[in-house]
């Protein structure tokens, strides 16, 4: 049967090149990636539990402060402040830092997600 | 095989996964020695495509092999270590002119330990681009496509290079056993 020469060729260089794969000389190579694999997961674990941990005491912190905010009766005061007058500005402060709180945790959660999809 | 395996780690069995490191390490570090010419830095390079992979392996959606997409990883990772290397042209062989496209005198005959031999240190005088072309058409079996996808070629792209490499191969052969039988003699 007539194979074209550059068949041949091609079959000669294949063949030669069979020999070009070369061995993993390290043999505690499966067992470093997988040391190092086991550690990502377990840094994984640990800000998961962070992240959720964060968003319970944001969800406590929020509630006492809204209890707080309704218990203090209008007659009291704070440092010989009346508390009326010290409600505007006590709620603008705290809800920046809740927003910008929020922003940060929120962020945070959607890369965890993002990484895990 | 390797579908059942990825399924498996992506459900959360990590010991699943060295299943993948078993069947893939020896042609990941072929790939990444073929661009970085140096074992240890190959090993690294192997070691962090796998970590990249298990990381990412959610997202692998089985549109293309698994091979494929991690030599992607693998020479990606290869090519950014080059740059550190700054490695040259003038560094590899070049065929010029020459137009031999055969093994040197009695090479068939050579017992196999040493043609393997020879035949990579070849591999290792060629220019990362070559080697790996020829590794991944040749040794690997991949289509044209398939060295594109995994390199990010163009598909003339490829086929120059494949070209070249050739060529270049078996200038870079014959210079090796040339210099063999000077250190003999």
């Amino acid at each position: 049967m007539y194979i074209p020469d550059n068949n041949k060729s091609e079959d000669k260089l294949k063949n030669l090149l069979s020999n070009s794969r070369l061995e993993m000389p390290f043999t505690d190579f499966e067992d470093k990636v997988m040391a190092n694999i086991k550690k990502e997961v377990q840094k994984e674990k640990e800000i998961d539990r962070s992240l959720r941990l964060s968003w319970l005491f944001f969800a406590l912190g929020t509630t006492f402060g809204l209890l707080l905010s309704i218990i203090l009766s209008p007659g009291t005061t704070i440092l010989g402040i009346p508390v009326d007058k010290l409600a505007i500005p006590a709620y603008i402060t705290g809800g920046t830092l809740l927003l910008l709180f929020v922003e940060k945790l929120l962020q945070l959660t959607i890369e965890q997600k993002k990484d895990h999809i | 095989m390797d579908e059942v395996y990825i399924k498996r780690v992506i459900k959360g069995d990590i010991e699943a996964f060295r299943y993948i490191i078993r069947e893939y390490q020896h042609m990941a570090f072929t790939v990444a020695m073929s661009v970085v010419k140096d074992e240890f830095i190959a090993e690294d390079i192997a070691q962090e495509a796998f970590i990249k992979a298990f990381e990412n392996i959610k997202k692998f959606r089985f549109q293309s092999k698994f091979s494929t997409w991690l030599y992607r990883i693998v020479v990606n990772l290869s090519f950014k270590q080059l740059k550190k290397l700054k490695l040259r042209e003038g560094d590899f062989i070049s065929s010029g002119t020459e137009s031999t496209e055969t093994a040197p005198d009695g090479f068939d005959k050579m017992n196999e330990t040493d043609r393997k031999y020879y035949i990579n240190e070849a591999l290792r005088l060629l220019s990362p681009n070559e080697s790996l072309a020829l590794r991944l058409f040749y040794l690997d079996e991949n289509s044209l496509e398939e060295v594109g996808n995994i390199t990010g070629w163009s598909a003339s792209n490829v086929k120059v290079i494949l070209h070249r490499a050739r060529k270049n191969f078996y200038a870079a052969l014959h210079k090796v056993l040339k210099n063999e039988m000077k250190t003999i003699l």
